[in-house]
């Protein structure tokens, strides 16, 4: 797989697919412009860095003597010091056994401070040479594949990149509508080259030769799969390992697939799971139901987002987005000579319990006011925390800076926090052309008009969008390598005060203020126009120095009250309409993933209806409309209609399914997917559905939907129900009880 | 890293959940003028958490002050308007 | 209520006036001492540190278990007709979230802090729950508390008192167990917190004493 000896010329144009440690250097794969696929070698020589009290520091340079490593004396600084201190760097002439080297030291001299020593090498080795995934590179390599040179042509900062000419092989799995660990049989669809082929399960030799040939003769770039990680290729690999058939899955015949195994993890204080991981070496897997990027911005998303952070797509796929901002924040840090620590040590600075008192809130959130209005305004800050941290030059090493204490301008309000003002950051320097890059985007999509081309300007938006949202989030992160308290307190602090400034402006000029959440504000003022808004935003802007929008005009908007209490206001649970005909919905069924699509369907049925009106009377009037919906669904529960897809309720596992004390629908479920012998973890979707909620006995409450077959059928009374919660949300603000929905749409000759 | 502090909306839950028994043993309709109060508390949350006082409480019982005057001045209001319509001559002139 | 009750007047205060009986003022050679068991111990936490307020002193509070609440503080303050704000100032606190800025606050922090603020008293709400964190290896997190632990004997040898408050291991933790058993281990005074049929009962098991009171829970419940 190494260049051919025939191969004449040395200089190679063409793009970057893959990159991995291997014995003398970094494994790079290049697909070049007359569409050939190569293995080269990169003789490069990743190095992490030392300090610590000197015996400790030669003890473990003495380990080192017999080491693949080269050491020497350079000058480094850590992040916030102004002078730069000599460190130890080692760089190891083996990639391959890097992490196995540094994790030795760290194991052994545990005084010795260890910078660099954990960041991926494809990352470090990206930020040294200046490169990126599927970068346009020129390439000057000898005649055994050795790399002598490599550059990018194009920049990861670059809106209108050209695409590699990949192919892709999809993989997937026919009938499998929930997650096919559950139970069920299926057949494989393999779709390559516009044509699908779906692999008969006669034979399972006959299976896996037929899908070698198919891999042999497409030699695909990049396997695209659903359910890949979990279900698909572990399954594949056994049965190829079983008949002594090996398997073509990886491009590298040197290397077998990487496995890593599943596990759960919190976040955001929500317990979730992550599938594991079977990964390729010189071909690209992508499990499309293991993969938060994919699911929210699509491919193009993807590859938007391992262009900028540097993170390779099979790693960026499976990763948190958080993993991205990570690895930005520390190729600036490398570009710039400062030490990136192994474990991060950056303590909170005391304060009295008073001070805590007022540094830790969040954003402000206004209560709405309850109920539908019309003729209202919408106006979001755009990415409001990542354009404090640039604006302000909220960093790690900012706040609180030695320099700027005194300094009036450098306050934070509210709070005592200050910033630096001489200094731009770590965080900011990072963010700044993230932010140019999405300014850029939008500015594109507002000037487009194929959709084709809207569609990939508007993933890769999408995926900067995500990048910027962890960015804040990263601030006060435990782990971030480059958070702090203080840096989150204070962006939170200013976004209450530039909120407050927002309010103010507003009401001066005769808006009321309906409801506000952090950095959106919803507005109202009798007879205003999309110009007084837009005239409102600008007079924010030029007063906060932020850029702030009009989202939208709705001609209603209804924020819904607590269901358990209809008297207390909640925010983030509203229906409204703008102008264009578009709605914008939060916190109904229609966006939950847990409620049934019959649910999901009838909700959204009532709220086109309730679209149609562009004023409250008008909405008034629609309401019989919505009510007869609600009526025709029941109708069609009770009569037994319903499918099982229809029905269907996913509900996460809070924590370890054995450890559920209580009979809850979600435990029994779990249970019987346990009695047939599935390995569920915490924080993994179940898939059930609701049999005979008031049975005496548990197993017959609800059944798992992969389980279903044969004779089964479903509590309608306890659908109704659900149907008739999603629909009072919507309604009672408009006058229709309980009691009266219940009446008006109970089904007419009931079969009990 | 998550916040520490309970935010001011669960200190209302709180105070709400620390009056449970007081609420018990109040009558039907008396239970419905407290649970106003207390949603009155809760539509002040921001100003509440902005305000970050070592006694919420305090902060809740001026919240519900506020909506009170608010309603006071709106039945003002409306008392106003019915004593001009009931006038036997308006102050325009012009009949209602 | 009636006449003014003295800030240092426990009858208002049963929570307080037990804590008082068996556990404060805490003296010098109680060095380091450690509540474990019930969660309550946290609370527990929270009522010494405005106890030491309340008598002029000034407190440094860790966090560990990302629980420091500043309205308890204010209700105790309020009890005793004191100023909240008052009490709040003399407490400072910072937080930990992972094992290695725990053990750095105790060893690299806590001296200095402890002379800046004059304080004699350290309390460590919760010093091991960062330990039990699974990305962190068993090797290391002993590792780790053995330097905290080691910085906290020497404190305790300049004559600063550490109290710390360890709800137990939660049945997950398990197989850290071990940390806690060695915090127990480098205790001068060790007491079990434990609740039994609407008692929260303190039990003295520092060798040679066998001492042990009782807290209503109620009065925690009001907390």
């Amino acid at each position: 797989m190494t260049l051919k000896p025939a191969l004449s010329h040395t200089r190679l144009t063409g793009w970057l697919l893959d990159v991995y440690p291997d014995r003398t250097g970094m494994a790079v794969w290049f697909l070049d412009d007359e569409g050939r696929r190569f293995r080269l070698l990169d003789p490069y020589h990743p190095a992490f860095y030392l300090t610590g009290p000197q015996p400790d520091l030669l003890a473990a340079l003495r380990t080192l003597r017999n080491a693949p490593a080269t050491v020497r004396l350079v000058e480094r600084r850590e992040l916030g010091m102004h002078d730069t201190m000599p460190v130890t760097e080692v760089a190891v002439c083996q990639p391959i056994v890097f992490t196995t080297l540094v994790r030795s030291l760290i194991r052994r001299f545990e005084h010795v401070q260890f910078y660099q020593a954990d960041v991926s090498l494809p990352q470090l080795y990206f930020y040294d040479r200046q490169l990126f995934p599927l970068a346009r590179c020129e390439v000057e390599v000898t005649s055994h594949g050795i790399i002598q040179a490599i550059h990018a042509t194009d920049s990861p900062w670059d809106t209108n990149y050209g695409m590699p000419p990949l192919s892709i092989l999809e993989l997937s799995l026919e009938g499998a509508s929930f997650n096919p660990n559950h139970g069920g049989t299926f057949h494989l669809v393999v779709r390559v080259d516009r044509q699908e082929r779906r692999l008969e399960h006669t034979d399972h030799a006959d299976l896996l030769t037929s899908f070698n040939t198919l891999l042999q003769r497409y030699d695909p770039d990049v396997l695209i799969t659903d359910w890949g990680d979990s279900y698909l290729l572990p399954r594949l690999l056994m049965l190829a390992s079983q008949l002594r058939i090996p398997l073509a899955l990886n491009r590298d015949p040197m290397r077998s697939v990487e496995i890593r195994p599943p596990r759960s993890y919190f976040s955001y204080g929500r317990i979730l799971a992550s599938a594991g991981a079977r990964t390729l070496y010189g071909r690209l897997h992508i499990d499309r139901q293991n993969s938060f990027v994919m699911a929210e911005t699509g491919f193009a998303g993807l590859i938007e987002q391992a262009r900028v952070t540097k993170v390779p797509l099979q790693h960026m796929a499976r990763t948190t987005t958080g993993t991205g901002i990570t690895s930005m924040q520390m190729e600036h840090a490398h570009r710039d000579s400062i030490l990136i620590p192994y474990r991060k040590r950056q303590t909170e600075e005391f304060k009295s319990a008073l001070e805590l008192l007022h540094t830790d809130q969040g954003g402000l959130v206004f209560a709405p006011l309850s109920g539908y209005h019309e003729n209202v305004g919408e106006l979001d800050f755009a990415s409001m925390y990542p354009s404090i941290m640039v604006r302000f030059n909220v960093s790690p090493e900012t706040v609180n800076c030695s320099c700027c204490a005194h300094d009036p301008l450098a306050r934070v309000p509210e709070i005592k926090h200050h910033t630096c003002r001489q200094r731009e950051g770590l965080v900011p320097r990072t963010l700044r052309p993230l932010l140019n890059k999405r300014a850029q985007y939008k500015r594109q999509l507002a000037a487009t008009a194929d959709s084709a081309a809207r569609w990939v300007l508007d993933q890769r938006q999408t995926a900067l969008k995500w990048l910027l949202v962890v960015s804040f989030g990263y601030l006060g992160y435990k782990n971030a390598r480059f958070g702090r308290i203080e840096a989150h307190e204070s962006v939170t602090a200013y976004s209450r005060d530039i909120l407050l400034q927002a309010k103010e402006s507003a009401e001066a000029t005769g808006f009321r203020l309906l409801h506000a959440i952090v950095d959106s504000l919803w507005l109202h003022k009798p007879g205003a126009t999309r110009a007084d808004y837009e005239a409102l935003a600008q007079a924010i802007s030029a007063r906060t120095r932020l850029p702030i929008a009009v989202e939208g005009l709705y001609h209603w908007i209804g924020f819904l009250p607590s269901r358990v209490n209809p008297r207390m206001p909640v925010h983030n649970q509203f229906a409204g309409v703008f102008e264009t005909g578009e709605m914008k919905v939060r916190g109904l069924e229609v966006r939950r993933s847990d409620a049934p699509l019959v649910v999901k369907r009838a909700q959204a049925e009532i709220l086109r209806c309730l679209g149609d009106a562009k004023t409250l009377r008008e909405l008034r009037e629609a309401v019989p409309r919505g009510i007869e919906i609600v009526r025709a669904y029941r109708h069609y529960l009770r009569e037994g209609r319903a499918r099982l897809e229809e029905l269907v309720i996913s509900k996460s596992l809070s924590q370890d399914p054995r450890s559920y004390r209580h009979e809850t629908r979600t435990a029994i479920a779990a249970k019987e997917l346990l009695g047939h012998g599935v390995k569920l973890q915490a924080g993994e979707s179940l898939y059930y559905v609701i049999t005979d909620a008031p049975a005496r006995l548990p197993h017959d409450r609800v059944r798992a939907a992969a389980t279903i077959d044969g004779t089964w059928s479903y509590d309608a009374g306890a659908y109704e129900q659900l149907l008739h919660n999603a629909a009072l949300a919507i309604l009672s603000p408009l006058g229709v009880e309980s009691a009266l929905l219940d009446r008006l749409t109970s089904p007419v000759g009931r079969v009990e | 890293m998550g916040r520490t502090l309970t935010t001011f909306t669960q200190l209302v839950w709180q105070e709400i959940d620390a009056w449970s028994r007081y609420r018990r043993a109040l009558r039907a309709e008396d239970q419905q003028a407290l649970d106003i109060l207390f949603a009155a508390a809760r539509k002040h949350s921001a100003a509440g958490a902005y305000l970050a006082r070592e006694t919420p409480f305090d902060v809740m019982l001026l919240s519900m002050l506020l909506e009170q005057q608010k309603q006071v001045l709106l039945l003002q209001q409306k008392v106003c308007d019915l004593e001009t319509r009931a006038l036997p001559h308006p102050p325009h002139g012009v009949a209602p | 209520m009636g006449e003014p009750v003295h800030p240092l007047d426990d009858r208002a205060d049963p929570l307080l006036s037990a804590l008082r009986r068996g556990v404060l003022p805490l003296s010098q050679k109680d060095g380091l001492m450690l509540l474990y068991g019930h969660p309550a111990a946290l609370v527990l936490g929270l009522y010494a540190a405005a106890d030491r307020a309340l008598a002029g002193e000034a407190v440094v509070y860790l966090d560990g278990a990302n629980a420091f609440d500043p309205f308890v503080i204010s209700r105790v303050a309020r009890t005793h007709r004191a100023q909240p704000r008052t009490l709040l100032t003399s407490i400072h606190v910072a937080r930990a979230f992972t094992c290695h800025q725990m053990e750095r606050l105790v060893s690299d922090c806590l001296a200095t802090a402890l002379s800046r603020y004059q304080a004699r008293v350290a309390i460590l709400s919760g010093p091991l729950e960062t330990f039990y964190d699974e990305a962190v290896s068993s090797d290391e997190a002993t590792r780790l508390l053995k330097r905290m632990i080691t910085s906290l004997q020497k404190l305790s040898r300049q004559g600063y008192r550490a109290l710390c408050l360890c709800p137990s291991v939660s049945p997950q933790h398990q197989n850290r167990y071990g940390l806690l058993m060695r915090l127990q281990a480098a205790a001068t005074r060790l007491i079990r917190v434990e609740d039994a049929e609407g008692l929260l009962s303190l039990y003295e098991e520092t060798a040679g004493s066998s001492k042990q009171w009782q807290i209503p829970r109620a009065v925690l419940e009001h907390v």
